[in-house]
């Protein structure tokens, strides 16, 4: 079974100090930057260093999943569709899964993300205000690859709102529901696992 | 024969013609005014651009402050700023009905006030920008800054982003 309430667990570190830096670093910079864009002061001098460093966090990520080892690589946080919906079955069971490293779906959940950050990042290089606000390669676009770029960059932020959401609402779901402290084990890095 | 021959030479005649002319007519179309509307505000919010641009150049720290010519540049803008916009947003001149000419939203003829309103508080904030534009880069800068509101405030809401 995927998610054995009976099987036994020691504890493991689990999340390296990259991995814990990389993770509290892109939380702290993608709330900063998207308050900034949304809410702060007109010129978004400060919106686009967010914007440069959380570039070069997701390219960092990308590249320790394409040649890093598990559980960061790509490789082995990514399931096939059987043993995906095994554990998508098993998730409102109220035990803590004990999975070591990203179970299937927060496999998913990663990628989605970097994905999301990703387009932001790209479209926001090409994004235009008209204004006062230009990131640096607006200039090598048209004016409707500009215009449509800028449009992205604005829908894509509402989707990295939602999905940062759904990303919270999981973890206290998992704190509350499934007694298993997943914030803990980001922290220390030292996670409670299946033997 | 002659007649035929005549006849098949009209009528050649008449097809050549009718080749050449139809598409010069239409290409010698005169625009319509919604079109001539559209391009010329188009171009008028260029120029306030051309203007602007410099000036937040400048607020930014990414060209150096020239006290002389941001009061040139903010002098065009309040001239520019002075002009009433009214005419260049006729009627039937929307983004739905000009799909991929206009970013301007039908809700501009529906609030026609507040569009005229968002345009008065541009000008104000024009004035208070030739007032500040050659008391030192500090005082430009936020000047800048409250105008770039005054235009946001604006295409927030009667300007889509894409076309
Ligand atoms: C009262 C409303 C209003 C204000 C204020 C305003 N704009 Fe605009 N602006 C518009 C509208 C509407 C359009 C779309 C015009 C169209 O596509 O037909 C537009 C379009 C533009 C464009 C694109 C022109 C193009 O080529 O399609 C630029 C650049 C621009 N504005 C700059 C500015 C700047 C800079 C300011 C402030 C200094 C400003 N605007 C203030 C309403 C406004
Ligand atoms: C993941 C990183 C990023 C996030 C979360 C983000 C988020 C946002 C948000 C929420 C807005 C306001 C959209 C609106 O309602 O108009 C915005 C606007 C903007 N962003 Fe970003 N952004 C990111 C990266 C970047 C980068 C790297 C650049 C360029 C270097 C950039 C350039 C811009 C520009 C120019 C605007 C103004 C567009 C407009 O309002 O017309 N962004 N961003």
């Amino acid at each position: 079974m995927a998610n054995d309430a009976e099987h036994s667990t020691a504890t493991r570190y689990i999340w390296d100090v990259p991995a814990r830096l990389f993770h509290w670093l892109l939380a702290a910079l993608v709330i900063t930057g998207w308050i900034l864009g949304e809410f702060g002061p007109f010129i978004k001098t400060w919106h686009f260093y967010c914007g440069y460093a959380i570039g070069c966090l997701v390219v960092l990520r990308i590249l320790r999943g394409l040649f890093g080892t598990p559980p960061h690589s790509f490789g082995s946080f990514i399931y096939g569709s059987r043993a995906t919906l095994d554990y998508a079955r098993s998730i409102f069971e109220r035990a803590p899964s004990n999975w070591p490293g990203h179970n299937p779906l927060g496999g998913l959940s990663v990628i989605a993300l970097l994905a999301v950050l990703a387009v932001q990042v790209s479209t926001g290089l090409f994004a235009d205000d008209d204004i006062l606000n230009k990131g640096p390669l607006a200039i090598y676009a048209s004016t409707g690859l500009r215009s449509t770029l800028t449009a992205i960059h604005e829908i894509n932020s509402k989707i990295i709102l939602a999905l940062v959401a759904l990303h919270v609402g999981v973890v206290l779901f998992y704190l509350f529901w499934k007694r298993e402290n997943l914030i803990k084990a980001m922290i220390t890095g030292h996670k409670q696992v299946r033997k | 024969m002659t007649i035929t021959a005549n006849f098949k030479f009209l009528s050649v005649l008449a097809i050549c013609v009718a080749v050449v002319a139809v598409p010069t007519m239409a290409l010698t179309q005169e625009p319509t005014e919604e079109d001539k509307a559209i391009s010329q505000r188009r171009a008028f919010m260029q120029l306030i651009l051309r203007s602007f641009g410099p000036l937040a150049g400048m607020a930014k720290g990414e060209m150096t402050y020239d006290a002389e010519a941001a009061q040139a540049h903010a002098n065009n803008l309040r001239a520019l700023t002075g002009y009433n916009v009214g005419g260049l947003f006729v009627p039937g001149s929307s983004n739905a009905d000009r799909p991929g000419t206009t970013r301007a939203l039908p809700v501009i003829w529906e609030k026609l006030d507040e569009f005229a309103s968002r345009y008065g508080d541009l000008g104000g904030a024009m004035v208070a920008l030739a007032e500040a534009a050659g008391q030192g880069q500090g005082a430009l800068a936020a000047a800048v800054g409250n105008a770039g509101k005054a235009c946001g405030a604006c295409h927030e809401n009667f300007r889509t982003k894409d076309f």
